[in-house]
């Protein structure tokens, strides 16, 4: 079958999953031959954390995003691999499925290890061994993924090490920190922006590693976004703007902390009005902002990261946070809170 | 009668207060059970089959139990149409019972939500380059 002059599978081959992730090893390890290895180590939530790139080309679009996690550790943890085609001149393997079993949310039919990004041409790998990761062109890595890479690894990593990757944000004062889950658009990010330019601590605007054991939440990421027009309520931020595009500026939020004791779950919401007010709210209302935007949105969670967040629901104060327009009234309601929780 | 199961590589669900969320994490849409369906719900994990779970749901709301199974069975279907339960016809149905029950009988109902449903388009392939993955769209200028 042929479309634009191009062959491609109508149909499957059969290969295991495992067969097609070792074939996808090996494609890293011959793109390592071809640039040479430029590695990072890390810790993430306590654990050895390390990044190995195929040349400098992807390494110097995706390992700055985290660049404040403690350097060193020994031992096994998680290690993903990754490589691009452009500057390697490696492909990865000809996949063994046909053009028929991409699915929705990047899956791809037979092979739940697997994601495939297609509008970004994004291969990433699951496996206890290292998660890999292939781009067609570290050029063309959209800004979201530099700004959160390995997503889907670091989430199926964290349930495999009984953490949960949940979609909020997370800021606190002196140590201590709230949970801000919701979906896109619900202002968790500019909250916890907001939050950053007015001296509490920052520890994620979009994705938060949690530590059920003893309630503690990391910074997975060093890096958030703002859109242009925040700016003018939040001009301090100009300072820690690393690059803009498209009228979206990713920034180094200032106060950024890797690790907190979390104490509360704040829920927030757009109110429309110049100021903020806060109110106890139920568990209930917290897992229905946790739980779906965390597993529906791909970060690898499961079952239990869905009994995590119910539990940590019914562990915790929870909050409805009707968001004003007015900064200074968010980022102080965010210190009421916090004081309310401990 | 037979029983039900969720699927647990496919299935999420938890239950707080009286109400219950599942999320098919297959494909990615998500669910809430409210009160009776909470309810029923959580009888149908114990293992209860559908006339076990009308029976409970009759005798604590003292209910018409014809108007209950009718009920259950609708609810068990869309359940099964949503991919949140499978039959299981080898299994013996449990005797389940009712730990607490929400006040008031209503027909017992499966309510979607769709609000991230954007999520689930997949980008079209229109064709795939000589290693034999999708060729990226063209950047826009």
């Amino acid at each position: 079958m042929t479309q634009a002059g191009r062959s491609f599978r109508s149909s499957r081959i059969e290969m295991t999953p495992a067969a097609f992730a070792s074939e996808v090893a090996d494609a890293f390890a011959g793109a390592v031959q071809v640039t040479g290895l430029v590695q990072y180590d890390h810790q993430l939530a306590g654990r050895p954390f390390r990044l190995r790139f195929a040349g400098a080309s992807l390494a110097d679009r995706l390992a700055p995003a985290f660049a404040h996690l403690p350097c060193g550790g020994t031992g096994n943890g998680l290690r993903i691999d990754a490589w691009d085609r452009a500057s390697t001149g490696v492909p990865a393997p000809r996949p063994p499925w046909g053009i028929g079993d991409y699915l929705p949310r990047e899956r791809i039919r037979g092979f739940d290890d697997l994601r495939y990004d297609v509008g970004n041409g994004l291969l990433s790998v699951d496996r206890p061994a290292g998660g890999l990761l292939h781009a067609l062109d570290a050029a063309r890595v959209p800004r979201w993924v530099v700004r959160m890479p390995f997503r889907h690894l670091l989430g199926s990593w964290a349930t495999r090490e009984r953490l949960a990757l949940v979609h909020a944000a997370a800021v606190g004062v002196d140590g201590v920190c709230l949970l801000l889950p919701g979906t896109s658009g619900s202002g968790k990010s500019t909250t916890a922006l907001t939050a950053a330019a007015y001296g509490l601590d920052f520890l994620a605007d979009d994705l938060c590693l949690l530590d059920p054991a003893g309630l503690t939440a990391y910074a997975p990421y060093a890096l958030a976004k703002l859109e242009e027009d925040a700016f003018e309520r939040l001009p301090s931020l100009r300072d820690a703007v690393l690059s803009t595009e498209g009228g979206q500026s990713m920034i180094l939020p200032p106060g950024l902390r890797t690790s907190s004791r979390l104490v509360g779950i704040a829920v927030p919401r757009v109110a429309g009005t110049v100021g903020t007010t806060w109110s106890r709210s139920t568990p209930r209302e917290a897992l229905h902002a946790m739980a779906p935007s965390t597993l529906i949105e791909g970060n690898g969670g499961s079952a239990a990261t869905m009994e995590f967040m119910r539990e940590l629901g019914e562990a915790l104060p929870c909050f409805d946070l009707a968001l004003g327009t007015d900064p200074a009234g968010v980022a102080e309601n965010l210190r009421e809170l916090v004081a309310a929780c401990i | 009668m037979s029983r039900f199961t969720a699927p647990t590589q496919r299935v999420a669900h938890e239950r707080v207060e009286d109400e219950v969320i599942a999320i098919n994490l297959a494909t990615g849409t998500y669910f809430s059970l409210v009160g009776s369906a909470a309810d029923a719900w959580s009888l149908l994990i114990d293992g209860a089959d559908v006339e076990g779970v009308s029976a409970a749901l009759s005798n604590a709301h003292g209910v018409d139990s014809t108007v209950v199974v009718a009920d259950v069975k609708i609810l068990v279907d869309d359940l099964i149409d949503a991919g949140l339960l499978v039959q299981d016809s080898d299994a013996i149905a449990l005797h389940a019972t009712l730990s607490t029950v929400t006040s008031g009988y209503l027909a017992p109902t499966l309510e979607k939500y769709d609000d991230m449903e954007e999520l689930l388009l997949l980008d079209p392939i229109h064709e795939v380059d000589d290693a034999g993955w999708p060729v990226l769209p063209v950047e826009p200028h």
